[in-house]
């Protein structure tokens, strides 16, 4: 077998050899898209058409779509496929990764300056969940869309049915996208077929255009719902392969027995091992669900924790095909844009050669996988979110930010004027606090506080961080020693964190700092962590009330007093 | 070549997600709603996040307004509308604005003209951090604007922020294409035999979201107390053969299960009721939230036929037994009425002027061959949907504004 099987005139290793001979600039952006389905296929088309050249291969190193030989589009002079070959290794950073393939004993480096993810879920059959063995009267449904389809020359097969029923959703949960197709599929069959269909389901999922429409349609052409309100339907397979359903009739409120001649059950989309593999060998996050992006607004749409690896359409999760079709349209619009909007404004951070003594810390714990071995650690700019994460960890200091307070520097002591500065009556005690606010929660939270008019209590002082991951254990301990009554760290909600486990961290770091202070004569409640959202505009007065007001009961910090330490 | 320049009507999720692509892509972008704050009813949802985020999605609105107000490639136009449309290699597009009686550079948001109006709905108030400013006057309500006779919030406002003779515009602007991104309206239950707008308890999701977001907490309008016994009704205006709503609007199950599970973070001793006909997946995650949400949310898969008046302003609901059917009767402390999306209010006059044909439900028409050239619908005036689908709709109306601007 060849290596690469091209269609066309595949220009695409030829732009790569210009690119790796040349002064390292591309002459045209080339992707790398894993995916063997249609939605690899269709993005690979789509980007293909818009410019971009394209190397295809699977997720096991087959790219299916193409496989049975179709013939080539007008958009392939940029489409190249590689075949049997399976991705080794993926070095660099965005614009600029470096992918090994290995086929058998042989290996090939190509450069790509995207890296986009679109492969097809696994279908699970649901019969185990229902106690059901595939058989001659229980199938799949992907295998009864097949018997269906009237090219399969199985249309016999329906005379002599009687009773088909569906199960969908009637121990688990189905999904509007699995609903459409169970409907339409039992309309067909009761219209066409003269077949009773009944369709067995719990909560019948009908969140999508037409569908209330479609399962009324279904309803009026003779289809039966059975919806388990109370109790699950029974199913028995018994030995001679016949099912036996009983279910409590709505109408009737009692059992009721359905014997169909054949039972369709329906498949739940799953990541495929293989994709795992990939996440996992790109340093992608996973999602609960096992898909390649983790539950988070921030990644919407096709976004990863990786800049110029994104993941469309069911490589993130099982979608509409109307959405599938959105994120390829995107994804390939936004590969034309040279940066993104926020791009600008973000700090990156260095590492201070002098100082680095190559602990690997910052390699370990950084969320984007922006720091890189060359061979010591550097920080690939292009890929740096500057959350400042790294800054925090870094045992060495070695690590620098330019607008970001440095964990030496003491945190601001002097509470803002607006607030602090017109305390009335020396007797009253302010509290001084000093909070440090996520800036893509706190500081949009304080602002709607402030437009708001909620008001604030006097005496605060606040430090913007660009994460609450951001906030060091020195940074806590320095605002006590410096004179702060108490330390509040606000920071987004854990899986809404933009950099992935910079609130859990900032949670630790301060809970840490809490069981010292007792030793240090202290009270721990001098120093709390808070989540909040960006739209939480109340919340954040409420969170800065309450803290303060305990404050006031316990008085001054006592290390206001002492000498620093 | 010179800059594109399109038009989007709707500056909700849908309308802010294709601006934000079809600017990057380096197009300018007018972006013109209706309404005296941008965001669209997005805007107005409230985080659900308990200990941890629950992916609602609310927040990514507050976010996309934000990043929109800031680019350079896009132009907001509040309380702006469409007043006529000429084809002419393109869309020549008169836009006239609502005038901005607020001065943003003076308004300092102390909220003291909310205070000072004598009429309902006269002053409006934001929803999010980026409305600046805070307050805005609202010409359809205004005394002043219908007949002069009241000056009761320039008086009042302290740092003289209001014009009340301030003058509308109108401008004209030439679109290469257009995005129509309109939105939804949301089903008023006046009509509906749950006593909405007569009894005080009895609240729409809208408005839970709203009072959630200012206040933080879910409070009861009739005492501001916070209920131990609520009830949300779903599907109130969706799924409704006799309204001819023959839609679920996809969005309510997931309000309602999220926010009955915030309200028992808040205060654990709160008993929620969810009358319900199918419960919708929302989330990734929806198996194993529901069967969490399960234990401690009641679920109860009845519509109830009526709502009546009991002590303290509490209410009584009547619904059938599920399983037995028996007509059942049980107090509440506060109602919930999980309301559905209808096509937005001004859509028919829109397709008029924009030759756009609407489907029989009455929202816009999504396939081809049912729009002009050079016009493409996005988000949930197509029908009902998520945030992350409108989002989507959104991106996906800006890549086909693109090829219809590069096609010859």
């Amino acid at each position: 077998m060849s290596l690469t099987q091209k269609l066309g005139f595949a220009k695409a290793s030829e732009h790569n050899r210009l690119y790796q001979e040349g002064n390292g600039s591309p002459v045209e952006k080339t992707a790398l898209i894993v995916g063997s389905g249609t939605c690899a296929k269709d993005l690979a088309e789509t980007l293909a058409a818009s410019g971009i050249s394209v190397l295809v291969t699977g997720v096991d190193g087959c790219a299916l779509a193409w496989g049975s030989g179709q013939p080539p589009t007008e958009a392939s002079p940029r489409l190249e496929i590689m075949d049997g070959a399976k991705i080794r290794s993926v070095s660099g950073s965005p614009g600029r990764f470096t992918v090994e393939f290995a086929d058998q004993d042989r290996r090939i480096r190509r450069h790509v300056q995207d890296i986009l993810i679109a492969e097809d879920p696994v279908q699970q059959v649901n019969g185990p969940l229902y106690g059901l063995t595939e058989g001659a009267g229980v199938i799949s449904f992907s295998a009864f869309k097949s018997m269906l389809n009237p090219e399969s020359g199985n249309s016999e097969a329906f005379e002599s049915l009687s009773r088909v029923a569906f199960l969908t959703g009637a121990l688990n949960e189905s999904l509007p996208l699995i609903a459409r197709d169970v409907m339409q599929a039992a309309l067909d069959l009761q219209q066409s077929k003269g077949v009773q269909a009944y369709i067995l389901t719990g909560n019948l999922k009908v969140a999508g255009h037409g569908l209330e429409t479609l399962s009324r349609n279904a309803k009026e052409a003779g289809v039966i719902f059975i919806k388990n309100t109370e109790r699950p339907p029974e199913i028995v397979q018994a030995g001679d392969g016949s099912i036996t359903i009983t279910y409590t009739d709505e109408v009737l409120r009692r059992p009721t027995v359905l014997n169909p001649d054949l039972t369709v059950v329906d498949e739940t989309p799953l990541p495929s091992p293989s994709l795992k593999t990939l996440g996992d060998l790109l340093e992608l996050e996973t999602g609960p669900d096992g898909f390649l992006q983790a539950d988070n607004i921030h990644r919407l749409l096709t976004l990863t924790n990786r800049k110029g690896i994104r993941v469309v359409g069911p490589a993130r999760g099982v979608l509409s095909p109307v959405l599938i079709t959105s994120e390829i349209t995107h994804t390939a619009l936004s590969l034309s844009w040279t940066k993104d909007a926020e791009e600008d404004e973000k700090n990156k951070a260095r590492i201070e050669t002098g100082k680095c003594v190559r602990c690997l810390t910052c390699v370990r714990i950084c969320p984007y996988r922006a720091v890189v071995l060359a061979p010591r650690p550097v920080i690939a700019a292009a890929a740096c979110e500057g959350c400042g994460i790294c800054v925090a960890e870094c045992p060495c200091e070695a690590i620098a930010f330019d607008t970001f307070p440095s964990t030496a520097t003491p945190a601001a002591v002097e509470p803002e004027s607006e607030a602090g500065g017109n305390r009335s009556g020396a007797s009253a005690f302010i509290p001084h606090v000093t909070v440090f606010c996520c800036s893509r929660s706190a500081v949009p939270a304080r602002n709607m506080a402030r437009a708001m008019n909620d008001g604030f209590p006097k005496g605060l002082s606040f430090i913007d961080v660009p994460c609450a991951g951001a906030v060091s254990r020195l940074h806590l301990l320095n605002a006590l020693s410096n004179g702060a009554d108490g330390v509040l760290v606000v920071g987004c909600h854990p899986d809404n964190c933009h950099s992935g486990n910079g609130t859990l961290l900032a949670r630790e770091r301060s809970d840490g700092i809490k069981t010292l202070l007792p030793r240090l004569g202290v009270a721990y409640e001098r120093l709390a962590f808070k989540n909040l959202a960006a739209n939480m505009g109340a919340e954040f007065s409420r969170i800065l009330e309450a803290f303060t007001a305990h404050l006031e009961s316990l008085g001054p910090n006592p290390m206001k007093q002492k000498d620093r330490w | 070549m010179a800059q594109n320049r399109v038009l989007v009507v709707g500056s909700g999720i849908a309308g802010l997600t294709a601006a934000l692509d079809l600017a990057e892509a380096g197009v300018f972008v007018d972006v013109i709603d209706q309404y005296a704050f941008p965001g669209g009813q997005g805007i107005r949802l409230s985080c659900k996040a308990t200990d941890t985020c629950v992916k609602c999605g609310a927040c990514g609105v507050d976010d996309r307004l934000g990043k929109a107000l800031k680019h350079p490639n896009i132009r907001l136009m509040t309380g702006s509308g469409i007043q006529d449309v000429r084809k002419s290699n393109g869309f020549n597009v008169r836009i006239r604005q609502a005038p901005g009686f607020v001065d943003p550079n003076r308004c300092d948001n102390c909220g003291i003209c909310l205070s000072a109006c004598p009429t309902e709905r006269g002053i409006l108030q934001g929803t999010s951090g980026h409305h600046r400013p805070f307050y805005a006057v609202n010409e359809s309500a205004c005394l002043y604007v219908k007949d002069k006779s009241c000056t009761a919030c320039r008086e009042a406002c302290p740092t003289g922020a209001i014009d009340l003779d301030a003058a509308e515009k109108t401008e004209s602007i030439h679109a290469d294409a257009m995005i129509v991104a309109a939105g939804f309206s949301i089903h008023s239950p006046l009509e509906k035999p749950y006593g909405y707008g007569v009894f005080p308890n009895v609240m729409t999701s809208p408005e839970v979201e709203t009072v959630l977001k200012r206040r933080g907490r879910l409070v009861r309008p009739s005492d501001q107390s916070e209920p131990d016994r609520v009830a949300f009704i779903q599907c109130v205006g969706s799924r409704d053969a006799k309204l001819n709503h023959l839609w679920c609007s996809g969005y309510c199950c997931g309000f309602a299960l999220r926010t009955a599970h915030l309200l028992k973070h808040h205060r654990p001793q709160v008993h929620t009721t969810v009358f319900y006909i199918d419960i919708q997946t929302f989330g990734r995650t929806f198996e194993t939230d529901y069967k969490e949400m399960q234990e401690s949310i009641r679920l109860v898969r009845s519509i109830p036929g009526d709502i009546y008046p009991s002590e303290n302003e509490s209410l009584k609901i009547s619904y059938l037994k599920p399983d037995t059917g028996e007509t059942l009767q049980e107090n509440f402390d506060l109602v919930v009425l999980s309301v559905g999306m209808i096509p937005p209010a001004g859509l028919e006059a829109l397709s008029k002027t924009l030759e756009l044909r609407l489907t029989p439900e009455g929202f816009l028409g999504d396939g081809n061959g049912t729009k002009p050239a050079g016009v493409f619908p996005a988000g949930a005036v197509t029908g009902p949907m998520t945030l992350a689908e409108a989002a989507a709709g959104g991106a996906r109306a800006a890549w086909q504004t693109l090829q219809y601007l590069k096609s010859p």
